[in-house]
């Protein structure tokens, strides 16, 4: 598994030098920069720093902008993998490789990862610049490279990751990235948290908000960022992202190694 | 048991698709069944060229996906080398490999090494033994001078022979061919040709070649299969075939001896209840 890992990675990484497509790391990170941008003037300029009482109990009395700036920031993070990770197959099927990567009896879960190794550093590069970014608007990072936050990060790399095999399996059936990659991140963006505490949406809509390891992630990133708590203090977040993780991996390895031919059909067929 | 060794067997193959059509905005789709192939038996030995002849629509490549693990028949039983093949399709994976016309299955921002080193890796090939052997396929298919180009300034014929090249990465001991020299001048055409002889013969690898091309089917093919419709209409060896319509051309008249090409127009027009 492991040299399928590298020869994708390897295999990724020239193909993205070689097409420069930096449009795409732009497009996020301006989506991510504009996550803190409008809310900052609203804040400041709109409600002049005056925010419902509601949201010091429901965030714990964090400040506002930090707030923003980590939702955002950790948005990106999700969005960018699961875009990268998601779109891979779908990929390789426009691209008319599809069959021969299918033909061999390479690990799927070791190109999978090469994809995730590859763009990791890109996605890590625009959640660092968002994060740069939101730290000039004000937001308080004193917690950045403690060994928490980089425990968090990988932790929710890892729920991304898992949620994008089973994204991946989905874009394949329906032949289609546009509608499900931007229904989904719609949703993401609206339910998880990023950019308001889900305790102000109605009670079925943050049950639903919970299938999504970005709503666990963001809230544990916050907890550490803000609090400086540790991870083990927020065992049922943990417990969440994991489990979580675990369903999409099963979801997207296992069903599709087993569906992977009858999947093939409906494409070749 | 010896039977089924050295040669993929494939017996009563039959692959139908359940089609949804749309019907309109809110009625719900009509189920249909598509029967791409029926009923056909088949056998690969190593070290012949064994023919899939038929024309578009015959049911060529869904045999070809089949026999090759991408999709699982609808019935009947598959072995390579006398393991079946479709409950070990990972097993029969590493020993196959597949090579299509077109200028598909490769990574055109890639150069031609790094295409095969990537399709080495995904067969776990490495190290030496995976350069040793991008090297010498690159000479086998004429592209050691083009090996560091990116694969989209490649020619249509370059990108072929690539492809060749990429589908004899894993050393497979079964090798399908589709339309290989699809769209190809005739000069290289023609080497693809020597080169899939030497397969066979020198090298002892069952090849299976569909093609458009009769003349080429002819010059390669040991033993034929024809396929019209998903139905498997005639077999045999090309001297065979041009028997079964020579025979009856013998009776009319005794004007020349039929070619291949005429003779599978006669097979398909025959199992269809036309006049050829």
């Amino acid at each position: 598994m492991v040299r399928v890992i590298g020869a994708t990675y390897k295999k990724n990484r020239i193909g993205i030098i070689r097409a420069m497509p930096w449009s795409f790391i732009v497009s996020r990170v301006v989506t991510g920069v504009t996550q803190i941008v409008f809310p900052f003037f609203i804040y400041h300029y709109f409600l002049a720093g005056n925010l419902n009482a509601d949201f010091g109990v429901y965030t714990g009395g964090a400040d506002y902008i930090t707030y923003i700036v980590l939702g955002a920031a950790l948005n990106v993070l999700a969005v960018s993998t699961l875009m990268n990770v998601g779109r891979a197959l779908i990929t390789e099927l426009r691209e008319g490789t599809l069959e021969v990567l299918l033909l061999s009896p390479a690990s799927r879960t070791g190109y999978f990862l090469g994809c995730l190794g590859e763009q990791t550093m890109r996605a890590l590069l625009e959640f660092g610049t968002v994060l740069a970014v939101g730290g000039i608007f004000g937001a308080d990072l004193r917690q950045t490279f403690t060994l928490q936050f980089v425990l968090v990060i990988l932790l929710a790399i890892l729920g991304f990751f898992c949620m994008g095999l089973s994204l991946s399996a989905v874009m394949l059936e329906a032949r289609d990235t546009y509608i499900t990659q931007n229904t989904l991140f719609f949703l993401m963006s609206l339910t998880c948290g990023i950019a308001f505490p889900i305790q102000y949406l109605p009670q079925w809509v943050q049950s639903f908000a919970q299938i999504f390891p970005l709503t666990p992630a963001v809230e544990l990133f916050r907890r550490v960022m803000i609090h400086g708590q540790g991870i083990g203090e927020n065992v049922e977040l943990l417990a969440q992202l994991l489990i979580l993780s675990v369903i999409y991996a099963v979801i997207g390895i296992v069903w599709f190694r087993r569906k992977e031919r009858i999947l093939i059909e409906r494409i070749f067929g | 048991m010896n039977e089924y060794l050295d040669k993929i067997v494939a017996k009563n193959l039959v692959k139908n698709y359940e089609l949804k059509e749309k019907q309109g905005f809110f009625r719900p789709k009509k189920r249909r069944t598509v029967h791409a192939v029926k009923d056909i038996s088949v056998e690969i030995p190593k070290g012949k060229i064994t023919g899939l002849l038929g024309i578009n629509g015959a049911g060529k490549t869904t045999t070809i996906r089949m026999l090759s693990s991408i999709i699982v028949p609808t019935s009947g039983t598959l072995t390579m080398d006398g393991v079946d093949a479709v409950a070990n399709h990972l097993w029969v994976k590493e020993r196959i490999n597949v090579i299509s016309g077109g200028e598909r299955n490769l990574y055109w921002r890639l150069t031609a090494v790094e295409n095969l080193q990537y399709f080495g890796s995904l067969y776990g090939v490495s190290g030496s033994v995976l350069d040793e052997r991008i090297r010498g396929l690159l000479e086998i298919v004429g592209l050691t001078e083009a090996a560091d180009t990116p694969v989209e300034r490649y020619s249509k014929g370059m990108k072929q022979r690539l492809q060749i090249a990429r589908g004899l990465i894993n050393d497979p001991e079964y090798i399908f061919l589709d339309e290989p020299t699809l769209g190809l001048d005739i000069v290289i055409a023609k080497e693809i040709r020597a080169l899939v002889m030497e397969l066979a013969a020198k090298h002892h690898k069952g090849v299976l070649l569909t093609t458009h091309y009769i003349s080429e089917a002819e010059e390669l093919c040991d033993y034929i299969y024809v396929l019209d419709k998903g139905a498997m209409i005639a077999e045999g060896t090309k001297e065979d075939l041009k028997d079964l319509l020579g025979y009856e051309r013998k009776v009319v008249s005794q004007i020349k001896e039929p070619d291949l090409e005429e003779t599978l127009m006669y097979l398909i027009n025959h199992s269809r209840g036309e006049h050829a």
